[in-house]
């Protein structure tokens, strides 16, 4: 990763969605993870986008996986994060907390 | 009750216009997903689809975009510029040579004579058998041109940059398409409302009918190619 690039908002939840699936990481399950941590839709085709950006970047790999009738025969691609991506959800984890600490508390939000 | 394939359109039209290096996997997760969220989000996840990758790889090859956009003009100026010739083989009628003398003297005005010279012509001309004309000038010739835009659009990384060429040439007919359509819209509302005041009302329709044909003869003559696209699809047997 270059110097001075952080992981996005939404590349930092594809990572985490990743690490929490384990082995089983394709676009559906890592979709399924992001709609149900954020509770919102997700377009699979940005998953893809995103996993492509973080592949490039050497984040996480792939492999093609087998094929189901329900996928009309296509193969599942399958995403492992890499890892430099481990280090790099460490240190935005790290720089997250940081930034954190000593803030108040939100008023008006749930914590 | 869903039927169990996807809806066909979408499917056909993510196969053809999505430009993804993983756009059969993107295919297959909406195979897998369609059963148990139906054709709304389908046709949604398309749609939202087809734009996010064409986004994609175009931010990463910025100035081949522009280099195919550049061809496709010149592709249609030239059109343009022989238009004259091209009618002088027309059966029956007088063979006027065209020029731009109607359009105002300045870029918007221009371009905009440029883009809808066809329809505004076949409204300035008289012509002894006005169904051939209009079929010839106004319908066919630039539909057909501008599905040979999309085509070239779509062909043109071929030479420049063999290792994209399974995906690359879709995104840049979608940007093409996509500026094209940006271009009838900044254009559209002021030349229809010059029509009107002009008492030219009855050229409002052709026009945007032309406009909205010639996005669909780019996207059509950009899907005109054989991709690799099944390259990663496994056989059920």
């Amino acid at each position: 990763m270059r110097k001075g690039e952080y992981l996005g908002n939404f590349e930092l939840m594809v990572l985490l969605a990743l690490m929490r699936l384990g082995e089983d990481a394709y676009g559906v399950t890592i979709a399924r993870e992001l709609e149900e941590q954020t509770e919102r839709e997700v377009v699979i085709a940005s998953v893809y986008a995103t996993l492509e950006r973080l592949e490039e970047r050497g984040l996480v790999s792939s492999s093609l996986g087998d094929s189901t009738p329900e996928r009309g025969g296509r193969a599942k691609r399958y995403f492992r994060i890499t890892g430099a991506g481990l280090r790099e959800v460490r240190d935005a984890r790290r720089y997250l907390m940081n930034l954190w600490k000593g803030l108040p508390d939100l008023k008006g939000e749930k914590a | 009750m869903t039927p169990k394939q996807p809806p066909v359109i979408a499917t056909w039209l993510l196969r053809h216009l999505g430009c993804s290096p993983n756009n059969e996997a993107v295919l297959g997760d909406l195979a897998e997903e369609y059963s148990r969220k139906g054709a709304v989000w389908y046709w949604r996840q398309v749609l939202k689809a087809i734009p996010v990758s064409a986004f994609r790889e175009v931010r990463g090859h910025k100035w081949m975009a522009v280099r195919a956009i550049v061809v496709a003009f010149v592709v249609w100026t030239f059109f343009i510029g022989s238009e004259p010739t091209i009618s002088y083989f027309l059966p029956d009628g007088p063979h006027p040579s065209l020029d731009l003398a109607q359009a105002p003297r300045h870029p918007i005005g221009v371009a905009g004579a440029l883009l809808y010279e066809p329809v505004f012509k076949g409204f300035v001309l008289k012509h002894n058998n006005p169904v051939v004309f209009l079929l010839w000038i106004q319908i066919l010739l630039p539909l057909t041109v501008w599905a040979i835009c999309g085509w070239i659009v779509g062909h043109v990384d071929i030479r420049l940059d063999p290792k994209l060429r399974i995906h690359f040439h879709r995104d840049l007919v979608i940007v093409f398409a996509g500026w094209m359509l940006l271009l009838h819209l900044l254009l559209i509302g002021p030349a229809i409302s010059h029509m009107v005041d002009a008492g030219a009302s009855h050229l409002v329709i052709p026009v945007v009918g032309y406009a909205a044909a010639s996005i669909v003869a780019i996207l059509v003559g950009g899907s005109l190619r054989r991709t690799n696209a099944g390259v990663s699809r496994v056989s059920n047997s």
